[in-house]
């Protein structure tokens, strides 16, 4: 049976999910709804075209933990046509991206200068800053541009190839380098954009595992800058971990 | 009643009848028949099967040997009965006779009535039909007068013994009697339940009739028990009769005093819903990657964060401690207390001369629609 999942607090639902949103928009998700907009979304999902991007402040320490929505990206399907997964890959990742991006991309500024706040008379400059990022191991790989497996280096966080993957010896393994990485995924990306020099290209993707996208989180300050978070902040939400044993282990250490 | 036999299947009957006594039938064979006769019981032969049918009603006072397993007529006052059973369980079968309405359907009319084993439950299976009066009734006639049994044959499991064998006259005929021995239709029961002491018809004004309507036609299938639910809450509140409601201006004021017409209605719903979309800053953008166009909805995020701030000032905390950036340690009460959020504080207040703070974001994306994918990133 198919699981539908609410787009306001993601509880999954088997049927029946439209009244569910009606009736929780009313009390639950009161404070981030917008009528028309719900209206819509709540058809949306229902019919499996959108998924929702939600954020969530760490600095309000009250009891409820509110996530908000920020965006909706859309899903994209494998068309009828030649290489049909590989270009529906790259549409995946690309739309993604560009999605994060249009969301983030005041935050992305203002976390370099930073914007003035005044809180219970306090007053200070913020700067916004990506501390978490909570998803699923395939989409994990698509917000970093990573190739999402049969890859030399399966590893997010670190360049373990696979063949020690899972092996004492990962524990050594060197740590991903966000500055090279990206800087590759850049360069790769400028290649692909102009149809220009795919040897370099095929080997700068072979070299980092990555798949050719740009991550949009990698300008951000923090991430793409000191202390360079960018291959750190990714946590597994443990609802979307369903089969936990077929996941690729890496016994490196990301806090190193 | 007219019925007419091919010339292969008067062989295959003849044949038949050849093979035992009594009109049995036996396999076919390729030799030819040496006696071209329909035989009965008592000697007499025939030539053709609707003379020795009509031999048989005459002087046998009906059929005899196998033929005999045909389905019986069942009494007419059974049929009375079960259509008043019927009427009195259901309620929605058709107009039967003596029906309130004065109309009065007779046995040979075509309407439907209600099926036989609903009276009468003891019916044996090859006596349940769709219909009583005249369907069932020509049904049983062609049935008695043309099908012929057919002895079970070498081979073939239990189940070909239990199930018996007949020859139609037509391939029509044939049909309607695989149908009628499933006996689905005689199977069937009212599709609902009466409540007990169920009160019908309380929905007996024109605005009551109206708002019955609107709650079974609304969206297509009506609303639901919940949404039912729903709308008595809020009918009771645009009565004004709920306990404790508020009263303002407009408390005694129609609908019509303000929105004079479907499209003032129409209008104003529209422009507040309108009004609430800009007003959260929801963007719609179309990407076309790699040929598609795909639309897509975001909000900037920063303005999020800043009336996330404006709404809950008194729960937001600037910085790692109460009074200002905590060392690290291995306090982890608060997603304020890791260490990405403290390395983030360090670098950003050693960095600008002005008083800073680190407003972490944990980003949610609810990426189970792209498992369903396939994984193939």
């Amino acid at each position: 049976m198919r699981v539908l999942r609410c787009v306001l607090c993601g509880s999954c639902f088997p049927c029946r999910l439209v009244a569910h949103q009606v009736s929780s928009i009313r009390s639950v998700h009161s404070a981030h709804w917008t009528p028309s907009f719900s209206r819509s979304l709540i058809l949306h999902s229902v019919a499996h075209k959108l998924y929702p991007i939600r954020v969530r402040l760490v600095n309000d320490l009250s009891s409820c933990v509110e996530w908000v929505t920020v965006a909706y990206v859309p899903i994209v399907r494998k068309l009828q046509e030649p290489g049909a997964d590989e270009r529906a890959r790259i549409r995946r990742c690309g739309i993604l991206q560009r999605v994060i991006y249009a969301a983030f991309t005041q935050a992305i500024g203002r976390s370099h200068i930073g914007f003035r706040v005044k809180v219970n008379g306090q007053k200070a400059r913020a700067f916004p800053r990506v501390l978490l990022y909570l998803c699923d191991q395939p989409e994990e790989r698509a917000v970093l541009g990573l190739k999402g497996g049969q890859c030399a280096h399966p590893c997010t966080s670190c360049m373990a190839k696979i063949e020690v993957v899972g092996a004492p010896e990962a524990v050594s393994a060197e740590r991903r380098n966000v500055i090279n990485t990206v800087n590759n995924q850049v360069e790769a990306y400028e290649h692909s954009r102009r149809q220009r020099r795919r040897q370099r290209r095929l080997a700068l993707g072979a070299f980092d595992s990555t798949s050719g996208g740009v991550p949009a989180l990698a300008g951000m300050a923090g991430l793409g800058t000191a202390p360079l978070l960018l291959y750190n902040m990714i946590g597994f939400d443990i609802l979307h971990v369903r089969e936990p044993l077929l996941l690729v282990t890496c016994d490196c250490d990301p806090s190193r | 009643m007219c019925v007419s036999f091919s010339a292969q299947r008067q062989l295959i009957l003849v044949i038949l009848s050849l093979s035992s006594c009594n009109t049995q039938v036996g396999t076919m064979s390729d030799t030819a028949p040496p006696l071209p006769f329909l035989v009965c019981e008592c000697g007499y032969i025939t030539e053709f099967l609707a003379t020795l049918r009509r031999h048989q009603y005459t002087f046998h006072d009906g059929l005899v040997g196998h033929h005999t397993q045909l389905p019986r007529r069942r009494p007419r006052r059974e049929s009375t009965r079960s259509r008043r059973c019927a009427r009195a369980q259901g309620g929605a079968t058709a107009p039967a006779a003596g029906a309130p309405d004065g109309n009065v359907v007779d046995d040979e009319s075509d309407e439907p009535s209600a099926p036989p084993s609903m009276g009468s439950p003891a019916a044996s299976a090859d006596s349940a039909s769709t219909s009583d009066g005249a369907v069932e009734s020509q049904l049983r006639t062609l049935l008695e007068l043309t099908r012929i049994w057919v002895p079970p044959a070498d081979g073939g499991g239990a189940a070909a013994d239990a199930i018996p064998e007949y020859l139609y006259s037509s391939v029509g005929l044939h049909v309607r009697a695989l149908y009628e021995a499933l006996g689905d239709a005689a199977r069937g029961e009212p599709l609902v339940h009466r409540r007990k002491r169920a009160k019908v018809g309380r929905f007996n004004t024109v605005r009551l009739r109206a708002l019955q309507r609107f709650v079974l036609q609304v969206g297509g299938a009506g609303l639901s028990e919940k949404d039912q639910q729903f709308l008595y809450e809020f009918l009771d509140v645009w009565d004004g009769t709920k306990a404790g409601m508020a009263e303002d201006a407009g408390h005694h004021a129609t609908l019509r005093s303000t929105f004079p017409s479907v499209n003032a209605f129409k209008d104003a719903l529209r422009d507040d819903l309108d009004d609430a979309a800009l007003g959260a800053g929801w963007r719609k953008v179309k990407l076309v990657e790699g040929g598609v166009t795909y639309e897509a909805y975001f909000r900037d995020v920063l303005q999020v964060i800043r009336k996330l701030i404006k709404r809950k000032g008194d729960s937001i905390q600037l910085w790692s401690g109460p009074l200002g950036p905590e060392p690290l340690d291995d306090k982890r009460e608060t997603p304020m207390d890791g260490e990405a959020f403290k390395v983030c504080e360090q670098l950003v207040m050693g960095n600008t001369e002005e008083l800073a703070c680190v407003l972490g974001l944990h980003v949610y994306s609810d990426s189970s629609q792209l498992s369903w994918s396939g994984g193939m990133f």
